[in-house]
């Protein structure tokens, strides 16, 4: 297996490579969104397991090349907040994964589960907030 | 930086399999102007040999021989690369654990096959799959099959 060079430091930024055969390297930051647990976490578990690890944004920035290349993936975004915006305004592209249009979108259409605030994901009023800062 | 979107869906995929809302029913019929995805899943690499999974989708195995630089037969095309790598070789290197829902985590099924890799992930997100579902297992039958390395996120506002 390949060896990782770098380490992982909490809460900081790290690379991610893992061979001498990369010359570039890819800075990694890991910050969590709050959120929920996944829905098939029993309430023993939950009670077990940080809540405040479950929904992590993912900000990539390339180094050793000339220019600072920052890529956002949000898989899952409970709210959009001054940070965040602040977030996305810093970065070169953003991958924002948002599902729903309405926080009860799955109830109407299957008749029930969870609301899109309890699988983490903002409705779209909140996501045209997120929206708009690209669009300026 | 080289980032590559191998699916862009929700959980259900596009189209859903028991969903007959307007989109879905007209990327059936061919009469939308899109295409059928699978579910989220996003490659990014520094080097173009190796590649980092985002999370691992359930679709995951059909997203890897889908894609070139994914593939092991694009990376050992002919024998001289076979002799050099060995015929199990893959570029994928590592995995990139962002939630424990199933759709970031059941491709991990499919990374199985004694091939090694790290997954990167917070504790508690590395914990959750093995011990609901002891086919995770299978990440860990031999050793030095998976290196798992615990990271501890930067706080966010909300948390």
């Amino acid at each position: 297996m390949a060896k990782r060079l770098y380490g992982f430091c909490a809460g900081k930024r790290f690379a991610l490579v893992v061979s001498t055969e990369s010359t570039r390297k890819l800075g990694c930051r890991v910050i969590s969104l709050g959120g929920s647990l996944p829905a098939y976490v029993g309430e023993k578990q939950a009670a077990d397991v940080r809540a405040d690890e479950a929904v992590l944004v993912l900000l990539l920035e390339s180094r050793g090349d000339e220019k600072r290349m920052a890529y956002l993936y949000l898989p899952a975004v409970p709210a959009v907040d001054d940070r965040l915006l602040s977030m996305l305004e810093s970065c070169d592209l953003v991958l924002f994964d948002g599902t729903f249009w309405t926080d009860d979108e799955l109830f109407r259409v299957q008749g029930g589960g969870r609301s899109a605030l309890e699988v983490a994901t903002c409705q779209f009023p909140a996501r045209e907030a997120a929206s708009s800062v690209w669009q300026n | 930086m080289q980032i590559k979107i191998h699916g862009s869906a929700a959980g259900g995929g596009f189209p859903q399999w028991n969903c007959a809302c307007r989109n879905c029913r007209e990327i059936g019929a061919g009469k939308l102007n899109s295409s059928p995805r699978t579910q989220c899943q996003v490659a990014v690499s520094s080097s173009h040999e190796e590649w980092f999974l985002r999370n691992a989708s359930p679709a995951l195995r059909m997203q890897i021989v889908g894609a070139a630089e994914l593939d092991s037969r694009g990376h050992l095309r002919d024998l001289k690369a076979v002799s050099k790598r060995g015929v199990r070789h893959t570029p994928i290197v590592g995995v990139v654990l962002t939630g424990g829902d199933l759709d970031q985590v059941l491709g991990l099924l499919y990374l199985r096959e004694l091939e090694p890799i790290h997954i990167d992930a917070t504790a508690s997100i590395r914990r959750l799959p093995r011990e609901q579902n002891k086919f995770f297992n299978m990440l860990t039958e031999q050793p030095w099959q998976s290196v798992c390395t615990d990271f501890v996120p930067e706080k966010g506002s909300r948390s």
